[in-house]
Parts: C-alpha cells; sequence; structure tokens
C-alpha cells in the first residue's frame, strides 16, 4: 500500500463515520511522535480539510485525553465550552454542541483519535453508538499505522546528516573499480547488524 | 448476527440476596445514613482539576507528575484541569460526598508513550500517601505494565486504600480495573446517582450512572457526558458516605457493602 492509498482510506474512514451517525463532521488526529502532537489529518462535512496539517499538544483537550487513556466519550454542552470555541473550533466553521470520539489503537499503541461532530445519537443511544465509532476506528488502524510507519521511515531517508544518509551518499561515489571494496564493506556491515549477506550465483 | 453494544455496562440483570453475606436487607441508613464523606481523603488521579468551579468547591491539593532521574515523581501543580475531565469527576464525587476532602493527581502528558509510567507513578503515590479512596476513570492496556499495575493495587488493597476503577468502554482487556483487588464500575442508563447496581457477571463488579451523566467542566461551564468514566466517581461518593458512617472499613467490607445495598439485589418474583 503507498501513501495515496493510505489517505484514501483516512477519508473514507471520515466520510463513513460523518455517514454513520448523520453527524456535522467527522475528522481524524494521527498522533506523531516526533513533535508529541495529535494533527488534524483529514475531516468530511462542514469545514472540510481547512485544518489538515494543524498541530495540536497531545496533553491538551478531549482529543488529547482520548489519545492518552484509550477511552471513548461522548460530550454534550461543548459549544458552551468558550476555551473550545476560541483554540480550534471556530477556525473549522463548525460549533458543535456534542463531539464523540474514540481513539484508533494498532497492536496496543494508540495512534489517533477519531472524532464525530454533532452525530445524532437519539436512534441508537449512545452505548451503542460508542461501541459503533470504536468499530469504525479499529476498522481502519491497521492501514493509518502503515501511513504513520512510511511517513516516519522517509523522513529517516530525508536526513542528509543522518547515518543512512551519509552511508547513501558514500555508495553514490562508488564506481565498478570499487566493487571488492564495497563488498567488503557490506560483509562487514552484514557481520556487525547481524544479517546474512545475500551473493548473486 | 452479531449485537454491537456498549462494553461493560448493564443489561439490567437481578442478583439473588443469596449473594449478600449478611442478613438482607442492608440498608443504606446504615450504610452511610446521612454522612457527606466528611473527613475522608479522595485522589482523583485524571486530567487536573478547576478547582475553581461551584460544582467543585475547593480541592486540598494538586499535583502532577514530572519526568525525574531515574524515575517520575509527583510534584505540585499549577496547570488546572487541561482537558475536563477531571473536573467532572471530581464534581460528580462532590455532588454525592459534598464534604470529602479531594486532591487531584495529573496524569496527563505529552508523550503518549510515557503515560503507563506516569499512571504507575501516580497511582504509587497516591497509595504512599494513604488516601482513603482513589478514582481510576482510566486504563492502560499495555502487557508490559500489567505485573507492576498488579503489585501495585495489591498493595493498595492490604494499605487500606480502595482503588475504585472505571471499566474500558470497549470490549477490550485493559488493566487495572480487571484486577479483584480494586472495585470496578461500568455504566447503567438510570439518571439518579445513588442508583446502584452489582453485576452478577464479574470482572466488572458494579454499575452507576455513566449515560448522560450532568457534569462539572473547567470554566464554570457544565456538560452531559457518557462514558464508564463518569460511572466509577459515583462509586467513588457512596464509598466516601460509607467510610465516614464507618472509617475502619476496607476495600473488601466496600465491596460488601455496596454489593448489599446495590438496587438489583432482590429474589426473582
Amino acid at each position: 500500500m503507498n501513501a495515496t492509498t493510505h489517505e484514501v482510506i483516512l477519508r473514507s474512514t471520515v466520510r463513513l463515520a460523518r455517514l454513520s451517525f448523520d453527524a456535522a463532521a467527522a475528522s481524524v488526529f494521527l498522533y506523531d511522535l516526533d513533535r508529541d502532537a495529535l494533527v488534524f489529518e483529514a475531516s468530511s462535512g462542514v469545514g472540510e480539510d481547512q485544518l489538515v496539517g494543524v498541530a495540536i499538544p497531545a496533553d491538551r483537550g478531549i482529543a488529547g485525553w482520548v489519545a492518552s487513556t484509550g477511552e471513548p466519550i461522548v460530550i454534550r454542552g461543548v459549544a458552551e465550552d468558550a476555551r473550545f470555541n476560541r483554540d480550534f473550533a471556530a477556525g473549522t466553521g463548525l460549533v458543535p454542541d456534542v463531539i464523540m470520539a474514540a481513539p484508533i489503537e494498532h497492536e496496543g499503541e494508540i495512534i489517533g483519535v477519531l472524532e464525530v461532530l454533532d452525530p445524532r445519537l437519539e436512534s441508537v443511544g449512545e452505548m451503542v453508538a460508542i461501541d459503533l465509532l470504536t468499530e469504525l476506528a479499529a476498522q481502519s488502524c491497521a492501514a493509518l499505522s502503515l501511513l504513520l510507519a512510511g511517513r516516519r521511515e522517509r523522513a529517516r531517508h530525508a536526513d542528509a546528516a543522518g547515518a543512512l544518509g551519509q552511508l547513501a551518499a558514500i555508495l553514490d561515489t562508488a564506481d565498478p573499480q570499487r566493487e571488492a571494496a564495497v563488498g567488503e564493506l557490506v560483509g562487514a556491515l552484514a557481520r556487525l547488524l547481524g544479517v546474512r549477506c545475500i551473493s548473486p550465483t | 448476527m452479531r449485537t454491537i453494544r456498549f462494553a461493560h455496562h448493564s443489561v439490567g440483570a437481578t442478583v439473588s440476596p443469596g449473594r449478600i453475606p449478611a442478613p438482607h436487607p442492608v440498608t443504606r441508613e446504615w450504610a452511610w445514613g446521612a454522612a457527606t464523606g466528611r473527613g475522608v481523603r479522595v485522589c482523583v488521579v485524571d486530567s487536573g482539576v478547576d478547582a475553581t468551579h461551584e460544582l467543585v468547591r475547593g480541592i486540598a491539593g494538586q499535583f502532577t507528575v514530572e519526568d525525574g532521574d531515574p524515575q517520575p515523581r509527583v510534584v505540585p501543580d499549577d496547570a488546572g484541569d487541561v482537558a475536563g475531565h477531571g473536573t467532572a469527576c471530581a464534581g460528580i464525587i462532590r455532588s454525592l460526598a459534598p464534604e470529602a476532602e479531594l486532591t487531584s493527581v495529573r496524569v496527563l502528558t505529552r508523550n503518549l508513550r510515557g503515560n503507563g509510567d506516569v499512571l504507575l507513578t501516580a497511582l504509587h503515590w497516591a497509595v504512599q500517601q494513604g488516601f482513603a479512596l482513589v478514582n481510576v476513570s482510566l486504563s492502560t492496556r499495555r502487557e508490559a505494565l500489567k505485573e507492576r499495575l498488579h503489585d501495585l493495587t495489591d498493595r493498595a488493597f492490604y494499605d487500606g486504600v480502595t482503588l475504585v476503577s472505571a471499566a474500558h468502554n470497549s470490549p477490550v482487556v485493559s488493566y487495572p480495573w480487571r484486577f479483584p483487588s480494586v472495585l470496578s464500575v461500568g455504566s447503567h442508563a438510570y439518571a439518579d446517582g445513588e442508583y446502584l447496581e452489582l453485576n452478577p457477571r464479574p470482572p466488572v463488579d458494579f454499575f452507576a450512572p455513566g449515560v448522560n451523566v450532568p457534569v462539572a467542566w473547567p470554566g464554570g461551564a457544565t456538560k452531559v457526558v457518557s462514558g464508564n468514566s463518569f460511572a466509577a466517581p459515583h462509586v467513588v461518593g457512596l464509598c466516601a458516605r460509607i467510610l465516614q458512617q464507618h472509617p475502619e472499613f476496607r476495600t473488601a467490607q466496600l465491596r460488601h457493602v455496596l454489593a448489599a445495598v446495590s438496587d438489583n439485589v432482590r429474589s426473582q418474583p
């Protein structure tokens, strides 16, 4: 799966979450390990994608609490919270009254939060709604986990000053006359890292 | 067809009085009477507490966990409530035990991966401080923490510190609520803060209000919330009342008394 595929899944997840609850909007935050922040990745509905890329501290707000504890939650009366209006929601063009949020977990690790804004809960009830949202989060978690891993890998390759970057730069200078020397280097690396050196037959 | 349902909530089952190790009924008048939780020390391990909220009405101390060398440590905190959840829990406890002495330990930190150690540090501190009751409306799924958490909850049990822990909202295994040394709480949907159910099928011990619960929220606001997190502080409030009335009780006695006064303990017709 490539990054584009992951993003399609991300978009599908938020759209499915919004449609499932006839909600005004749904959005996904993913945890950015390097920044210790929750990053707004995608949304469906009112204010769609206006805040993509915005990062919020992982120890703040409802999304932070859900990400920290792994517990889903429903909160009504959010519109009355002045802090909420000012800091985030107003920027999306939607100040919701109800927020339902569930953690996105992969192999015991929380990688993000799935939020639904102004869901209609009357027909299903809060208990069923929380469970349904949790299932939606679980369904998307494997793909989202791969998306994050891919980003970390690309970030590592992009670091020219890092060890892998330096090695790649050295190998770029190697011409056919240095085949033997490079072979010795690869053998030494294989022994150092404890991996089998695969030689062409 | 699979029936989707909220995890760890009441299905309305009754429990036979034969489960109660006492002449039945045990009255609430005997259990707590007019007690208000006066003098009972309660620790809220959560997102911090807004002590100025009129439904919280002050707390005895606010702390958090910070990185330390070699271990994280508990230090005084002035950040208040960074998410709202802790204020909600504190307000619920106050609604049932208005004169209990509340202390907050904030365990929300930016580094999600460090949270397990933060929770352990906070709980260890609460046990060391000898709080009568600790509200733990959160849990961890990390197996690596299970053994240390288990040892810690056992120690709390033997030291007379009662941990009241919310069951996870999803059908997953997490801790510490699954340990028998803690009182674990799931949700029912009755809008009565004193309505309590004994679960005939543990590991969840009791069901308390957890659906559409009116709560305090930072900044003087109120909200209506749902989740097992909000069921646990109801049980903490009732326990604070019982401990004022019966100060020598510990976790085992609290469990028995709560079971005996539960609203769903009755003979089947």
